[in-house]
C-alpha cells in the first residue's frame, strides 16, 4: 500500500509540481512542435510515457548495482543513453514484426523515444535518489505532464492565432515562447519557490 | 543549372545567412530549445554548451551526408543519438575533470545535448540530402545561430538573473532573480525572437519573404497532399532575369549536381524545397504532421498557419 502511495505521489508531484516541459524544459521543442496536432496528442504521449517509464525501470535496476552506481555523471549518461537506444531498437523490431506499421509510425516512435524529455528521466532519478517505485513513478508522470502540456500550448496557439491585439513584431513564435513562459511561470508558482526574490 | 526556374543557386553565404540568422535554429525553427530555456543562465555553461552543440552538429551531419544516406531513417535517429552520447559523454567526463564548476551548474543539461533535436533534424533535414560539403557548411551555420542564441541567453540571464557575468559579480542582488529560472528562458527567446524579426526585416529585407514569423509572406493555397514525388518535369532554361517572375515548379525529388570548386561563387544548384520552408511546407499533408517535424524544415509560424487551415476546414465542413 505504502508503495502505491509513494508511486502515486511521485506521478502526481511530476506532473503537477515539477512538470518537467514548463519546469524543466525538458522535450519543449516536441512540446510546441507537436501541441498544434491534437490528433497526434495521444499516441505521441503513450509512446513518451512508455520510452520514459522503461527507461527509468531498466536504468534505476542498473544503478542498483555498485560499480554501476559509483561512476560518474559522464558514464552515467554513456549506459542510460545506451539503455534507451536498446529499448527504441528492441521496440520498433517488436512493432515491425508484430504491426508491419508504415513509415511515420517510425518517424513518430523515433521523435518520441530520442528526446530530451525521455533521457532526462533516468538523469533526474539519480540525481534525486528516486527508488525504483518513485522512479517507475517518475517516468509515469513524465509522459502524463507532456500530454497535459501539450494541451494547454495548444489551447494558447489557437488564442494566440485569433488575437489580433498582439503587435506585428511579436506575431508567430515571439508570442508562442512568452506565452509558454506564462505557463512555465504558473508551475514555477505551483512549485512553491519565489520567482522574484 | 543556376538559371533553371525550379533552383537556386546555394552559396555558402546564403546557407549561412539562413542557418545563422533567417532560419535560426533556435528562434525561428524552435528545435533544440531544452538548453537555452533551462541552462544558459550563465555564460560559461553558455560556452560550453555552445562548443559541444557546434561539434555535434558538425560530426552528425558529416557522418549522414557521407555514411547514412542509405540507411533507414529510424536507424539514422538511433545513430544520431548515439554519436550525441559519445560526444556529450566526453564533454561531461572533461568538464567534471576540468572544470567540475561548469559541469555542476550545467546539471543534466550537458548529458542532455545527446539527445538534442537540432542534431537530428538538421541530419534528416539536410545532410541525407547534400554533399559533404554543403552539409558542413550547413552544420557549421546552425551551430553557430544556435550557439549565438545560447550566449545571448546566456550572458543576459547571468547578468539580470544572477548579477554576474562568468565570476564577476556585476550586481549585489540580482535585478530579475526570475530570469535565470526556466520561464526567464521562454521570456528571453520571445524577446530574441521579435529581435530577430526586426533584425531581418530591417536589415535584410531581401530575405525577409524566406523568414518564418509570417511577416511579409504570401498566403499560398497548398496543393493537395502527395504520397509520393511526382513525376520529373525537366523545366526549359530561362534568362537569369526572369528567374524571380516565373512560378516555381515544385515538382522534382533532390536532384544535386556538384559542380567543381571555383573561388567565387561557390554554387551548388538544388530543389528550392530543400531550402525555404514554405515550400517544403506546402507539400505537408495536414495530417502529416509528424513528417513535418521530422523534416523540420516547416517553422512554428507555418504550424499556427496549419491551424487556421484546420479551423477553415472544419468551418466549411
Amino acid at each position: 500500500m505504502s508503495s502505491l502511495v509513494t508511486f502515486l505521489e511521485t506521478a502526481l508531484y511530476m506532473i503537477f509540481v515539477q512538470n518537467l516541459v514548463f519546469s524543466g524544459g525538458y522535450g519543449s521543442s516536441e512540446a510546441i512542435r507537436m501541441s498544434a496536432k491534437p490528433k497526434r496528442f495521444v499516441p505521441f504521449s503513450i509512446m513518451i510515457t512508455y520510452f520514459s517509464t522503461l527507461t527509468a525501470f531498466v536504468c534505476r535496476l542498473l544503478d542498483n548495482i555498485d560499480a554501476v552506481d559509483s561512476l560518474g555523471l559522464g558514464f552515467h549518461t554513456l549506459i542510460f543513453g545506451a539503455v534507451l537506444v536498446v529499448i527504441f531498437i528492441f521496440t520498433v523490431l517488436l512493432c515491425k514484426i508484430l504491426l508491419s506499421p508504415n513509415q511515420k509510425f517510425y518517424s513518430t516512435i523515433s521523435i518520441a523515444a530520442l528526446n530530451t524529455l525521455v533521457f532526462a528521466v533516468p538523469l533526474i532519478n539519480r540525481q534525486a535518489g528516486f527508488s525504483l517505485i518513485q522512479s517507475v513513478g517518475t517516468g509515469i508522470g513524465s509522459g502524463l505532464s507532456f500530454i497535459i502540456a501539450l494541451f494547454l500550448i495548444n489551447t494558447g496557439l489557437r488564442r494566440l492565432e485569433n488575437n489580433t491585439n498582439i503587435p506585428p513584431l511579436f506575431k508567430g513564435t515571439p508570442a508562442v515562447f512568452l506565452y509558454v513562459a506564462m505557463l512555465s511561470i504558473a508551475f514555477a508558482g505551483l512549485s512553491g519557490r519565489s520567482l522574484f526574490a | 543549372m543556376a538559371n533553371d526556374k525550379n533552383r537556386v543557386v546555394l552559396t555558402p553565404s546564403r546557407i549561412f545567412i539562413y542557418g545563422v540568422v533567417v532560419k535560426n535554429p533556435i528562434l525561428v525553427q524552435v528545435i533544440g530549445l531544452c538548453p537555452a530555456v533551462a541552462a544558459c543562465a550563465d555564460i560559461y555553461v553558455a560556452s560550453l554548451l555552445s562548443a559541444v552543440i557546434l561539434f555535434l552538429l558538425i560530426l552528425c551531419e558529416l557522418a549522414a551526408s557521407a555514411l547514412l544516406k542509405n540507411v533507414s531513417a529510424w536507424v539514422r535517429m538511433a545513430l544520431y543519438f548515439v554519436m550525441g552520447l559519445i560526444v556529450s559523454s566526453l564533454a561531461t567526463m572533461f568538464a567534471e575533470m576540468y572544470v567540475p564548476q561548469i559541469a555542476n551548474t550545467a546539471g543534466v543539461y550537458l548529458p542532455l545535448m545527446a539527445a538534442s533535436s537540432a542534431a537530428a533534424l538538421r541530419c534528416e533535414n539536410f545532410a541525407v540530402k547534400k554533399s559533404i560539403r554543403l552539409s558542413f557548411y550547413d552544420a557549421a551555420a546552425n551551430g553557430i545561430g544556435t550557439s549565438l542564441v545560447l550566449l545571448f541567453t546566456g550572458f543576459v540571464r547571468g547578468l539580470l538573473g544572477v548579477g554576474t557575468i562568468g565570476e564577476f559579480v556585476v550586481f549585489e542582488k540580482a535585478p530579475i532573480s526570475g530570469l535565470s529560472m526556466p520561464f526567464g528562458g521562454f521570456i528571453m527567446l520571445g524577446f530574441s525572437a521579435a529581435l530577430l524579426k526586426w533584425f531581418i526585416s530591417t536589415f535584410l529585407s531581401d530575405y525577409s519573404h524566406d523568414m518564418s514569423f509570417g511577416i511579409k509572406r504570401a498566403k499560398k493555397k497548398r496543393p493537395p497532399a502527395r504520397k509520393t514525388p511526382a513525376p520529373i518535369k525537366k523545366s526549359k532554361p530561362v534568362k537569369k532575369n526572369d528567374v524571380a517572375s516565373q512560378p516555381v515548379e515544385v515538382n522534382e525529388p533532390v536532384t544535386e549536381q556538384e559542380e567543381p570548386v571555383t573561388e567565387e561563387p561557390v554554387t551548388e544548384t538544388v530543389d528550392q524545397t530543400l531550402i525555404t520552408d514554405e515550400f517544403d511546407l506546402f507539400n505537408f499533408s495536414v495530417d502529416d504532421e509528424i513528417d513535418a517535424i521530422m523534416s523540420g524544415l516547416s517553422s512554428f509560424d507555418s504550424i499556427l498557419d496549419e491551424i487556421s487551415k484546420e479551423k477553415e476546414d472544419s468551418e466549411n465542413e
